[in-house]
């Protein structure tokens, strides 16, 4: 009997405006999501430290039941929303930790 | 440990450094995101060019101490050496090659090898042996600090860039300045395993296929360490500020001094946003801590403590009478201390 194809994994979209609004609430109170630039480095500015990427991993996995691998536990991960948005992708897609 | 039932002080002091590096041009070359690097707040480091080891960086620190203080090794009671990273072999006794490169014949050494903590025991070491030993009278405190970038990545050293470099100090029973006036320590053993270096030991000799020491950032394993808990990580943090000043209050009662009293402290050359931590911890200004050197100098390792002092002392920063403070948390270990020094 052929093996049945495996079943579709649903790969969750993580929004920008979803990120932002958590980054916003814990890390930049008094700010608008809204203004939030995707790309506005938030390590430079000291906005996430190594606190703030723990932070942001347990929610991205209460939210969309996404666990980033260790070794995506870097800061440049955790830069922009765009990037923390790419490597909650990459691990839904199971190709985190690379 | 405790108080001082020696009197002793530093009579001269000599630094080597490697080559002086810019930040910003390099580390790109060590990290893909540059741009983490430098939101630590490094300016520059020191890197030591090929072949230059710990032991010859180690002997150029002693060979100018030595000749600031007018010695010749045969004149040095003790050598103690605290090397703080990983040593040039294995199974080896890198105080007995310094001894050997400096050119003594019989002088005894000492190795210490808890990593960024080595600089405080080695301290101690040198007080305990004067306070055994009438015949000691003068010792040659070393540290260094070489990284072996086959083992650590420099950039991702702890949330710290690491730096090469080793300082050298004279100490001498009864000197008048640069006293040491007490020390306080204590560890938490629960962290032994946080920033280890994984393959090359005994339990690891090898890493496995496809894995190495410098694959995995060090953070993710203390991440991991603490179940990626915020909360226990947030705790962790707050464990470290709290440390720190209980053990700057201790060094301070066991020598009847009060924290008011502190002209500076340098702490080990952290990242600027942990050096500002352990300044809140300690409730004294940024500008009164070493962070301008740390961020110009890189984490050297169990070196920077005495560095610092030096330096400062160089720029005019201290003057005599002025009571100084060199703290530092050590890993692994962990370990917090603090030893009090008037100039």
């Amino acid at each position: 009997m052929p093996a049945e194809p495996p079943a579709a994994t649903a790969v969750p979209d993580v929004l920008d405006g979803d990120i932002a609004a958590f980054v916003v609430e814990r890390f930049l109170p008094g700010v608008d999501a809204g203004e939030l630039d995707p790309d506005y480095d938030l390590l430079a500015t000291a906005v996430i430290d190594s606190l703030g990427i723990l932070h942001i991993a347990a929610w991205l996995e209460q939210r969309y039941g996404i666990v980033l691998p260790d070794a995506d536990l870097a800061g440049r991960n955790f830069r922009t929303v765009a990037a923390i948005r790419a490597v909650a992708e990459r691990a839904a897609r199971g190709e985190g930790g690379a | 440990m405790g108080s001082s039932t020696v009197e002793l002080g530093i009579v001269s002091t000599g630094t080597a450094f490697g080559e002086r590096r810019s930040v910003a041009e390099t580390a790109a070359d060590y990290v893909p995101d540059p741009e983490a690097v430098l939101a630590l707040g490094y300016t520059s480091y020191h890197r030591a060019a090929g072949g230059t080891t710990a032991t010859r960086l180690a002997a150029d620190a002693s060979r100018e101490a030595l000749e600031m203080a007018g010695l010749d090794i045969g004149e040095v009671d003790l050598i103690v050496l605290g090397n703080s990273d990983v040593p040039e072999y294995l199974g080896w006794d890198p105080s007995a090659a310094l001894a050997r490169e400096l050119g003594s014949r019989e002088t005894p050494t000492v190795l210490l090898a808890q990593s960024c903590a080595a600089w405080s025991v080695a301290l101690d070491h040198a007080a305990g042996a004067m306070a055994l030993s009438p015949e000691t009278g003068t010792v040659l405190v070393v540290l260094v600090n070489v990284v072996s970038e086959a083992h650590t990545n420099r950039m991702e050293f702890n949330g710290s860039i690491a730096s090469d470099g080793a300082v050298a100090a004279v100490l001498r029973r009864d000197h008048p300045r640069l006293r040491r006036l007490s020390s306080a320590r204590t560890t938490n053993p629960e962290y032994a395993d946080l920033f280890r270096i994984e393959y090359g030991g005994a339990a690891a000799p090898l890493p496995p296929q496809g894995s190495a020491d410098l694959v995995v950032d060090p953070m993710a394993r203390v991440y991991r360490h603490f179940g990626r808990d915020p909360e226990r990580f947030q705790g962790f943090m707050r464990e470290i500020g709290d440390r720190l000043a209980a053990v700057v209050g201790t060094a301070l009662a066991r020598a009847g001094r009060e924290r008011g009293e502190l002209a500076r402290v340098i702490h080990l050359n952290d990242s600027r946003q942990a050096i500002a931590n352990a300044a809140e911890a300690l409730g004294i200004p940024l500008d009164r801590t070493n962070a301008r050197l740390a961020a110009e100098l890189g984490h050297m390792g169990a070196a920077d403590q005495l560095v610092c002092l030096w330096k400062h002392i160089e720029r005019g920063e201290l003057a005599k009478g002025d009571l100084v403070a060199l703290v530092g948390v050590a890993a692994p270990g962990m370990h917090w201390f603090c030893t009090l020094i008037e100039i």
